[in-house]
């Protein structure tokens, strides 16, 4: 993980204060990876609460809804897994359907995956396990921030990530115990929604990326009702299809 | 038994598809239409996140609906200005106190 940070020509001239410094900027970066996925929290958390909750009221021992977060670790998949366990559903219709909702992590992996070449096998196997929807968005975020070090933003990917699945976990176990608890007043669940929405005004630059935003949103809107949650890979199937179009068009 | 198997299985699974693009990318030099048709995955995933989340949401009528419009074109307009965090404060805010104004989540 660190064999992309050391080389820097401040440290070379200065082994100590180098040393020093390159930590430093280490820290920082990993609080700036806690910092950056903070505003998810306030959305994830309630969710993982009730995923948890979801764990403990079904028909499935405790113990197996709890390491669906361990091992399929996305939200929508675990309460469809736990959801058809409960109803008494084969191993294969549940690995299915579980596949299917993640399914979208391929196209992740694809996406971010350019940014992890030449780092070891060790780096790529934590950072692919600690991918899901918001280390995705947190991580890309930084990756394409020109102004930042590759190596940088490798410590900012994980530690952003390492956030998330302690928070998602500790969530989980919360709701199992506690149960959710939010107040009716609040709704929390909108929080993310609309920090995404800003992070598309913000990221979107040019008009193939307006393009796949526009196609994205429209169809992931509409295909809310589609079976398997699989609205999303069709909405972001769709709005690169169609902002490739109009790109080659526009060349 | 089964259930303890169907768990591990999808995890399996669903590592297999984290890490699997990841591998197959680093092995193969990439053609350079990847990079542009790479680039408008973030935009698409982003958008398409958001949008699902609000409108399966907003499926919950009329009165929610409206508080989530304006919620989001608030955070949508402030976005353009400021930063992401200010925007989501002020598209929160809007869209709590039209949820109250119309009798929602009291």
């Amino acid at each position: 993980m660190n064999t992309a940070i050391t080389t820097d020509a401040a440290t070379a001239i200065t082994p100590g204060a180098g040393t020093r410094s390159r930590r430093h900027r280490t820290v920082d970066d990993v609080v700036a990876g806690v910092r950056a996925m903070l505003p998810w929290l306030v959305g994830v958390v309630p969710f993982g609460m009730v995923v948890g909750m979801n764990a403990r009221t079904s028909d499935v021992e405790l113990g197996v809804g709890l390491l669906t977060g361990a091992t399929i670790y996305s939200g929508s998949a675990q309460l469809s897994a736990v959801g058809l366990l409960s109803e008494g559903a084969g191993v294969v219709v549940v690995v299915a359907s579980v596949l299917i909702i993640n399914a979208r992590l391929i196209l992740y992996g694809s996406s971010i995956g350019p940014h992890w070449r030449g780092m070891g096998l060790g780096y790529r196997a934590w950072a692919a396990y600690l991918l899901v929807d918001p280390s995705y968005v947190v991580g890309m975020r930084r990756y394409e921030d020109g102004s930042t070090r590759a190596g940088s933003a490798h410590v900012h990917y994980l530690a952003a990530g390492v956030t998330l699945w302690v928070a998602w976990h500790a969530a989980m176990l919360t709701g199992a115990v506690v149960g959710t608890g939010l107040p009716g007043w609040l709704p929390l669940q909108y929080a993310v929604p609309l920090f995404l929405l800003a992070e598309v005004v913000q990221v979107v630059r040019t008009r193939p990326g307006l393009t796949a935003a526009v196609v994205a949103g429209t169809v992931a809107a509409f295909g809310t009702n589609l079976p398997l949650h699989s609205g999303l890979l069709l909405a972001v199937v769709a709005g690169v299809t169609g902002a490739s179009a109009v790109d080659r068009r526009s060349r | 038994m089964s259930a303890w198997l169907a768990v591990l299985l999808a995890g399996i699974g669903s590592y297999a598809f984290r890490l699997g693009a990841v591998v197959v990318i680093d092995r193969f030099a990439l053609p350079p239409w990847f990079d542009r048709v790479s680039a408008l995955v973030m935009p698409a995933v982003f958008a398409g996140l958001a949008a699902g989340s609000l409108a399966a949401s907003a499926d919950d009528g009329a009165r929610t609906a409206l508080s989530i419009m304006s919620g989001a074109l608030v955070t949508v307009a402030v976005a353009r200005q400021r930063s992401a965090a200010a925007a989501v404060l002020a598209g929160m805010v809007v869209l709590c106190t039209v949820r109250l104004v119309a009798g929602l989540g009291s």
